[in-house]
């Protein structure tokens, strides 16, 4: 298998695509109670085995490493599991060059890790924002994520893909907490608790769930963008005034009988409670809102709370039942989220497929166990979707009280020892050579 | 001190209590300490789950640690797993806590009945090697590598002629030897003038008189928290002890405590009553545990704090001791390979190797990183060399990797260093070296330390320098020549130590380290001065 050019036809999208299409139906059958059943895993099982076979002729760094495995052409998909997975692909550029802004090197190594190799009108580029706006010209639509480690992540992705991530949540979200009696959806208000996003994995989830409500209000107006974040600049926010606004949006939802929709990443939630109850004291929310986190405590794991605090710290605050707080779960490089039941597990759509790995970086497809957490994402059509996420899960399967079934994670989600940032034990500090 | 030191038996070094049990002695202050006996039922009740490598628990007052056991002829794991139990030390006997009874005994030691112990322990260590290895190696209870490693190169060490050498530059002073200030005050040919409270005071009538000063290496009270990156720290540590005659708690590490309690049983061996033995303590516990290290690094407890390891392990400390610490920080070695290597690449690759592998990567001086002149298809040449360089010494010296080193390799190829070309011996399980080049910085925390060398092309070596730093504890040059125009501008940027490649394992008694001189950091400098002729006049 040689890399072909990336005009050449794509004789397994169509396939791919009639795959893609039978696990969305099976995925809003599951959303529905129904178990996933063979037909299902054998979609996601060969979308999956055709995406190895077009990554190794498209997409230049995984046709390398799977050159060096011997593992070009048709494989066992238990063979990507084990020696496949990538971590990180989207920072394995030189960090150099975005300090330079030299973004024709960024968009040569950005064709390396993607099915095309972007030709952008690069002149006049002043900052990522702008290169961003350049490659969408494109048709390559980047997303970024600052990550932990402080080195930012670029994921490419072409139309179809970014299709299948604007799409893929609409196949098994629970709507239920906002059903009318008579089946109708009614009209909720969306409080985000934090700024916009310019392309921002988590901050774009807000806008998307921002985009769905009747009325939106986020905590800061100002967009994040790429280049505040690798400025490492902060936003100019009055915190009083922005707390203030947001606690009239709640009043007003309340006062016109309307669910609300509370999005944020824990420790922003965290901060919003804390002032309603240093200031005004208690709101009540409509009965019936919901609460969706995202994103983990991640750099403010100093703020952390157990789970049962910080849904009794909402409680108290908002008025708003534990059991409608929702932990959402995701990457930037896969399609889907996944967002936790009545039960506290996050269940896996039948979308993608996860797997643990074991200490040696291998592991069983349908196992459960606990291991470093990776996912194969049959719908990352433009770029390796078979991704090692760096954190640490414990993998199970079966029905649940929730009525869903399948593969879930439980127990809390962790980063995985070592591989970011502590290597070989702490014994070295951090320390690029 | 007996010149007939008896040999040591393995029950002094790991007591077997059958079912893959291993009990292992300490020593505090001369006295042996050993766990109560408790059996494998009790562990696994209490055992959490785990990875089989270095999970330590308590089991009642016992702290037990799991490691797998390893194939004493292929030294790859044998999937069991053995326990080491260790007692707890009572911190309140390890500090001691009278300084003048020390200054009466080990303090007035004469440095000859230092060297006159130290022989002592040489013989001890010498006289035990054959049976200690034999019954290693028979009884599957301490790892035969690990004590081989301590038995071959201690006895070298503990040669008196050698220690004095150490001590008399280290300590050494205005053409006096070190030794002579260790053991007394020494006159300093200085002139001492009366301060300027002292010339005031004069206008009272009466005129200070001239002083002759002097002044003396003090020893001190030291607690040796080691690393566990190579066998041999604790003995390093203690030697630095032994030397200063300084009263010592000597904490091992998880990986180490083997080789640690071989250092304890010899120190009693050579003479349990001897002052050295009687104020040394070679110990372990987990590290951060409060109850134990809260009294030790209590104010007054001890006059250094010397501690290896981690970065975190060094903040650690620093942020709760108050005694003066000497810092043995995490560094690397890293090597620099000129252009004229591209004629000689088998003896450049050879001699990188050879710096790449002291202690299998693990010596804070071990090459981690090699930074190699030339185009990018020299730098490539250079990495097919090396390939062939380690994969002799795979044959040479066979060190299976484990599974986690293994599975880290795997996700730095398919992660951080996954633009990089790979070279690498064996496949799969069977992995045993590898050789990256790789054209993006690399974040070294990730370096496994396991046989694996990361390759930089620079344009010239001089090129290199902006990525080295501080923490870079030797950096070996290829050829020789080159050194000579790169070690100002190496020692400048910190490096420790620069040598030509494939010497950097090179030592010499008194040698610095980590750019100290670390015996006359161990010591109290204190100064005095004893009355000349009463009256005279300045």
């Amino acid at each position: 298998v040689s890399l072909v050019d990336e005009a050449a036809v794509d004789t397994h999208l169509a396939e791919l695509l009639d795959c893609h299409r039978r696990l969305r139906a099976a995925t809003r059958a599951w959303a529905e109670g129904a178990p996933a059943g063979p037909e299902a895993e054998a979609a996601r099982r060969r979308a999956l085995c055709l995406n190895h076979l077009r990554y190794s002729e498209r997409i230049p760094v995984y046709h390398d490493l799977a050159a060096g495995q011997r593992l070009l052409g048709p494989v066992a998909l238990e063979q990507v599991v084990d020696e496949l997975l990538l971590l990180d692909v989207f920072k394995t550029y030189d960090p150099a060059l975005l300090l330079a802004g030299d973004f024709a090197a960024l968009t040569a190594w950005l064709g390396t890790v993607f099915t095309r190799r972007p030709a952008p009108d690069l002149a006049g580029v002043q900052g990522l924002g702008d290169w961003r706006e350049r490659l969408r010209a494109d048709g390559v639509y980047v997303s970024f994520s600052s990550a932990t480690s402080g080195r930012m992540s670029f994921v490419p992705r072409d139309r179809l893909t970014l299709q299948a991530l604007a799409a893929n949540g609409a196949t098994y979200t629970d709507e239920s907490w906002r059903r009318a009696p008579d089946g109708t959806l009614e009209p909720f208000d969306c409080l985000v608790a934090g700024p916009r996003g310019g392309g921002m994995g988590i901050l774009d989830a807000g806008e998307a769930l921002a985009r769905g409500a009747a009325r939106s209000h986020f905590l800061v107006e100002e967009v994040l963008t790429a280049d505040a974040v690798l400025a490492g600049a902060g936003l100019d926010v009055d915190p009083k005034e922005a707390h203030g606004r947001a606690f009239a949006f709640v009043r007003q939802a309340a006062r016109e009988g309307r669910k609300l929709m509370l999005f944020g990443a824990p420790f922003q939630l965290k901060r919003l409670c804390e002032a309603v109850l240093a200031g005004p004291g208690p709101l009540k929310a409509t009965p019936g809102s919901v609460v969706v986190t995202g994103g983990g405590w991640k750099s403010f794991r100093g703020e952390r709370l157990s789970r049962s605090a910080f849904t009794g710290l909402i409680e108290d605050a908002l008025g708003i039942d534990p059991a409608r707080c929702i932990d959402g779960y995701s990457t930037s490089e896969l399609t889907v989220a996944l967002r936790t039941c009545a039960h506290g597990h996050y269940h896996i759509p039948p979308l993608v497929e996860a797997v643990v790995l074991d200490e040696g970086l291998t592991g069983r497809l349908g196992e459960g166990g606990t291991g470093a957490l990776a996912f194969l994402d049959p719908f990352a059509v433009s770029y390796p979707g078979f991704v090692i996420t760096g954190d640490e899960a414990t993998l199970a399967s079966g029905p649940c009280g929730c009525g869903l079934s399948g593969p879930f994670l439980e127990g809390e989600i962790r980063r995985a020892s070592g591989l970011e940032v502590r290597g070989c034990g702490g014994v070295l500090e951090s320390l690029a050579v | 001190v007996s010149t007939h030191a008896a040999a040591l038996d393995l029950e002094d070094v790991a007591v077997d209590d059958g079912q893959g049990v291993v009990r292992v002695p300490q020593l505090v202050k001369g006295e042996p300490l050993l766990a109560t006996r408790i059996t494998r039922d009790e562990i696994r009740r209490a055992e959490p789950a785990g990875p089989d490598y270095g999970t330590v628990f308590r089991v009642g007052d016992a702290t037990v640690r799991r490691e797998p056991v390893y194939d004493a002829a292929t030294a790859a794991p044998t999937g069991e797993v053995r326990y080491l139990v260790f007692a707890r030390p009572d911190p309140a006997r390890l500090v001691e806590t009278d300084p003048a009874a020390l200054a009466r005994t080990l303090y007035a030691l004469p440095f000859a009945e230092v060297q006159d112990f130290a022989e002592a322990l040489r013989l001890a260590l010498a006289r035990s090697r054959g049976s200690l290895l034999a019954q290693a190696g028979a009884a599957q209870v301490a790892d035969p590598r690990a004590l081989a490693i301590a038995l071959d190169l201690l006895p070298a060490l503990l040669d008196r002629g050698s220690l004095a050498e150490a001590v008399d530059r280290d300590l050494g002073m205005d053409g006096v030897p070190g030794t002579r200030l260790l053991d007394g005050w020494v006159a300093v040919d200085a002139v001492a003038p009366p301060g300027f409270t002292a010339r005031i005071g004069q206008r009272l009538g009466r005129a200070p008189g001239t002083m002759r000063p002097s002044v003396r290496a003090m020893p001190t009270r030291q607690l040796h928290i080691t690393a566990g990156n190579s066998p041999m720290v604790p003995f390093l540590s203690f030697l630095r002890g032994l030397m200063t005659k300084g009263a010592c708690t000597l904490k091992s590490a998880a990986d180490t405590t083997e080789t640690a309690a071989l250092l304890g049983a010899a120190l009693r061996a050579a003479d349990p009553q001897h002052p050295i033995t009687r104020h040394t303590s070679v110990v372990y516990w987990p590290g951060g545990d409060p109850t134990i290290e809260g009294p030790l690094f209590a104010p007054g407890a001890y006059d250094r704090v010397v501690v290896w390891g981690s970065a975190e392990t060094v903040r650690s400390v620093r942020q709760r001791s108050t005694a003066r610490t000497v810092v043995l920080a995490p560094r690397y070695g890293v090597s620099l390979v000129g252009r004229e290597a591209q004629d000689r690449l088998p003896e450049a690759a050879h001699r990188a190797c050879i710096d790449t592998l002291i202690w299998e990567q693990k010596a804070c001086t071990a090459s981690l990183v090699h930074y190699v002149e030339g185009t990018e298809r020299e730098a490539l040449a250079y990495c097919e060399a090396l390939q062939r360089a380690l994969a002799q010494w795979d044959a040479l010296m066979p060190r299976p990797l484990v599974r986690a080193q293994i599975g880290r390799l795997r996700l730095l190829r398919r992660g951080p260093l996954l633009q990089g070309t790979w070279f690498e011996n064996g496949r799969g399980a069977d992995l045993r070296s590898a050789v990256v080049y790789t054209p993006v910085p690399f974040d070294l925390a990730l370096h496994p330390m396991s046989r694996f060398v990361v390759v930089r092309r620079v344009e010239t070596l001089e090129a290199a320098l902006p990525w080295i730093g501080s923490a870079v504890a030797t950096a070996g040059v290829f050829p020789a020549c080159a050194m000579m125009a790169l070690r100002d501008a190496l020692a400048a940027a910190g490096v420790g130590q620069v040598f030509p490649l494939g010497d950097g394992e090179r030592v010499w008694a008194g040698k610095p380290h980590d750019g100290m001189r670390i015996l006359s950091e161990l010591v109290s400098w204190v100064s005095s001065a004893e009355e000349g002729p009463e009256g005279e006049a300045l």
